[in-house]
């Protein structure tokens, strides 16, 4: 089963010109999953810094479900559901607060405050946007990237999903007729049936319960967690299959997420929660040198490796830091 | 001695008009280096990306020198100096090539390719385009804006030597009547001199025995060195004066030496045994990948960086290694 889809749904999730077009041109796609790594390689390696700027103009401010231009009826739709939580929170003071800090956050970096609002209250985003607001241009420029990626995410699995519901649709009709026709299918269509339920069940009911690839950074000169590390996850795509010690070119390393460590020195979902995670080699690194500014090490860059045979393993990639030493290990 | 300069003059060496605005407001400086403190602060922490982009329009295309709306005529003048090494070297097939690759780079990236072209020749130019153009649009817009400001500073100090041609004649009349004066001075620079005979004659006696950067790798799951894996070590060389987490242009790793290790774990000589080595940031990799085919780390890479007051010190560098887990610290 390939799911098709045209300009105009792409750009329900994401505003750009330039992602809907490469999004449909590279459709169909076989699965959700593939549209989502495609989508991160087009938002992330193609689509140029006005592109994510006429992105950004397509979202309402937060706190309102109507962008100046908005780019379809299903987004601004989509745009509500986003925020519901948020609605449903809201007070008559925090949203005159939100809508002030809003004016802020445009005046100081010229686009609309963006975060996936899914699952926020008003008083969380009012947090966030505060606490984001001190950011340089360009790392909230880059922040707001990555929330828009979030939520380009959430809008694909509506779109995915409202497809996967017409295709059910016709699998039942296609059973119900065969079962009248031969008794023998009744026995096949109950344990198509099963097979489907299973399915079913595996699309909603994901075996993990975290992304694939996590990270915790420890900082052994303290005894304690490493709170605020930069945190950047990236794959090896190229011509040649993977990279190798001492090349330097035939290939790039390609953007999967990026965090900022908490306060218990864990980052933030780099991946999303799938249950294959892609096999090749990825690069994990980390900003040490901000960190420990009069350290040894400006920056820390792990490689490592995920078999065909290993995909549906955990990898957590732990640092333990000090100012002139590093360890890491495979951990679980 | 206090140098005031309007807006006007600021548009000039950067076609930001919040910069021009913010700089003419924190007017007068009481020297270059304080004027491009503050350039620096404005720039990256108050320009948000809609200035960035404009100051980037204010340019004109690499092989011309007048931009589309140039922003004055001292900034047209000032783009011509900047590119008076490559109009020098330039050939007509040259500038073909580069024209080319700089429509590529527009359409590629949104905006005008931007490099501090004082001092090179188009050929250099034209092949930092081509390797540029391979980042993803974010990097290449942040490399853009610290290329922008490596301009902003030559212009900053166009601007001060234009003022200090006039206190320059005040200050030579001030030092003459000084040496009148004083005939201590003369003192003064005697031993100046000698100290820099001392200097000289300590140059010609090496103190080290061994490279100043060396290694070793011990295979920790076995209790022993570990024999037979390839070393490499490289020195960052690029228009950015560091590689910066997470970024992936603005210069390359350039190869210093390689070995393999012997049946003590050791690497051969990968530097020669000089008194000071070069500052800068070093990468030294290992191919761990061979060594354990089936582990965890296809190689490992340890960057580390060497500071000007270091130079003279010793940079032992091992690798503690399992197929599961490494970790290194520095050594002496």
């Amino acid at each position: 089963m390939e799911f098709s889809f045209d300009e105009k749904d792409f750009a329900s999730c994401c505003g750009s010109t330039k992602f809907a077009k490469e999004m449909a041109s590279a459709s169909p796609f076989r699965s959700f999953q593939d549209a989502v790594s495609v989508a991160k390689g087009v938002w992330f390696n193609s689509v140029d810094v006005n592109g994510w700027l006429q992105a950004f103009s397509a979202h309402p401010q937060i706190g309102q479900t109507h962008a100046p231009s908005v780019a379809s009826e299903a987004s601004a739709q989509w745009s509500k559901g986003e925020q519901s939580t948020a609605l449903a929170t809201a007070t008559g003071s925090s949203l005159q607060e939100l809508s002030e800090w809003n004016a802020r956050y445009r005046e100081k970096f010229g686009f609309v405050f963006l975060i996936c609002a899914a699952g926020r209250s008003t008083d969380e985003i009012l947090a966030e946007l505060k606490r984001r607001y001190t950011n340089r241009p360009i790392v909230e420029f880059e922040i707001a990237a990555q929330e828009q990626m979030k939520i380009t995410e959430l809008r694909l699995a509506k779109l995915f999903s409202s497809r996967e519901n017409i295709s059910s649709s016709v699998d039942k009709y296609s059973a119900a007729k065969k079962a009248e026709e031969d008794r023998i299918s009744i026995i096949g269509g109950h344990v198509t049936a099963a097979s489907e339920i299973s399915t079913a069940k595996l699309i909603h009911h994901p075996a993990r319960t975290r992304p694939p690839i996590t990270t915790h950074v420890l900082d052994v000169s303290q005894g304690s967690p490493a709170a605020g590390i930069e945190v950047l996850l990236e794959v090896w795509r190229g011509t040649q299959s993977r990279p190798t010690f001492g090349a330097s070119g035939g290939g790039s390393w390609v953007f999967q997420g990026s965090s900022t460590t908490d306060l218990d020195g864990r980052s933030g979902q780099l991946l999303s929660i799938v249950d294959d995670v892609n096999p090749g080699i990825y690069r994990i690194s980390f900003n040490t040198g901000k960190y420990i500014p009069n350290g040894f090490f400006p920056y820390v860059s792990l490689v490592f490796e995920i078999k065909e045979s290993q995909k549906r393993e955990h990898f957590h990639v732990p640092l333990l830091l000090s100012p002139f030493s590093f360890s890491t290990y495979r951990g679980s």
